[in-house]
């Protein structure tokens, strides 16, 4: 096995870690933490493969970010919970924290074109995340049938007087 | 069936969402599939911003009755979002009468972990981001130690009852300031940015950046412009507490 192999599954444990913690961090049941970790990981195996093949920082956070967000809302279909259990930690490796240190330490440093390009960087970046969770948000909800809209004359349940129980017939949204 | 129970219970499970950190569409929601449960309804609506609800029913020969409802503190506990959806799902699938339910959430366990556990992972993410950003051997055992002036300086913040933001900066300055320290006792066996990069980013504002966007998508541009304020200030908050702490340290050492 070579050292770059190696390096990249050190790193990928570490994303693992990360959020698996972050999980707990954030109070997530028990029984979904493991899975959280491996949104994670996911997502942090995905933004190093996309560095290592000579993406940019914005351009790898975005692949990441993608693949973070379709498999936070698989794992929410399958174990049919809220999809901010995953996304919420899934989505952290993304999270341009270097940008934001670079940003400050450039400003102490008294270097402001670096720190106005880490600035610009963080905020490109913070921009593709949000992006990425749109379009994934999107695409999973044009599977979904009927769209709950809240509309208060239209889903009135009247109870006519010896009528049958009517029955909830509008699907929950997951 | 008794309105009040029933507008008390959406409310209890409306108020605990929104303070957990789940998204308004999904607070609106919930609540709204409770009251629509009333019998003889001819209205029922629900408003939720990301720092108060309101909800207002109305029965056939009735008055309308609304409730208003302030929600000041706000934090993540996913924990709570999932139960309390959980329990309004089973109330409404009639597994539940409206006294059990409203047993059920008002008894509801707060907690998944204890803060021992909380605190423990909090050195978790630092370690395992400092890995993820590529850190030695030395950098990973220096995140270890910077995880715990993070526990004690975030701990001490919450006990102390700082504002939030105050919070932030003096988190970010633990953060900040423990990495100087280390690096002046390691050299350059440790390499600083990756450390503190790795240190600071269990305090990142994951909730309020995701919630942010998904919030925005539905067209809750309040709670969505709410949460990206949130988000900015917090990471704000972090910024200015690191550079309180490498100022400090510039001028120390």
């Amino acid at each position: 096995m070579n050292s770059t192999v190696l390096e990249m599954i050190i790193r990928v444990f570490g994303a693992f870690l990360s959020i698996y913690s972050f999980a707990v961090l954030l109070q997530v049941p028990r029984r979904f933490v493991l899975q959280a970790g491996i949104v994670g990981a996911i997502g942090g195996f995905v933004y190093l493969l996309a560095i290592h093949f000579g993406r940019g920082d914005v351009m790898a956070s975005l692949y990441s970010a993608v693949a973070a967000a379709v498999v936070s809302h698989i794992f929410a279909r399958v174990y049919k919970t809220p999809v901010t259990l995953f996304l919420i930690a899934g989505v952290l490796p993304t999270v341009p924290g270097n940008g934001m240190y670079q940003t400050v330490h450039y400003l102490i440093d008294g270097n402001e074109a670096m720190s106005e390009f880490y600035l610009i960087q963080t905020l490109e970046i913070a921009g593709v995340i949000s992006l990425a969770i749109f379009v994934v948000d999107t695409f999973f909800q044009a599977f979904q049938k009927s769209e709950w809209k809240q509309n208060s004359m239209k889903y009135v349940r009247k109870i006519v007087p010896g009528a049958e129980e009517p029955q909830n017939t509008e699907k929950w949204e997951k | 069936m008794d309105t009040q129970l029933l507008l008390k219970t959406a409310m209890l499970a409306g108020e605990m969402m929104l303070r957990s950190g789940a998204e308004t569409y999904r607070v609106e929601d919930t609540m709204h599939h409770i009251l629509k449960t009333a019998d003889h309804i001819e209205m029922a609506e629900v408003l939720v911003i990301m720092t108060g609800i309101s909800a207002t029913i109305k029965l056939e020969n009735e008055k309308a009755v609304s409730v208003t409802k302030r929600v000041e503190e706000r934090d993540t506990n996913l924990k709570l979002v999932v139960d309390v959806n959980e329990i309004s799902r089973q109330y409404c699938g009639d597994d539940l009468t409206l006294e059990q339910a409203y047993e059920k959430l008002s008894t509801l366990k707060q907690f998944e972990f204890s803060r021992k556990t909380t605190n423990l992972a909090m050195m978790g993410v630092g370690v395992g981001f400092t890995i993820f950003f590529g850190g030695s051997i030395a950098d990973t055992g220096a995140a270890i130690v910077v995880g715990l002036f993070l526990v004690a300086f975030v701990s001490a913040g919450q006990d102390l009852k700082f504002h939030p933001f105050i919070q932030d900066i003096f988190a970010g300055f633990g953060v900040a300031f423990a990495c100087c320290l280390l690096k002046e006792g390691l050299g350059d066996q440790m390499n600083m940015d990756t450390v503190m990069i790795g240190s600071f980013m269990p305090l990142v504002p994951g909730m309020a950046i995701t919630n942010a966007v998904r919030d925005t998508l539905r067209g809750d541009y309040l709670s969505g412009g709410a949460r990206v304020m949130e988000a900015f200030l917090k990471a704000l908050g972090i910024a200015i507490g690191i550079g309180i702490g490498l100022a400090l340290c510039a001028k120390i050492f």
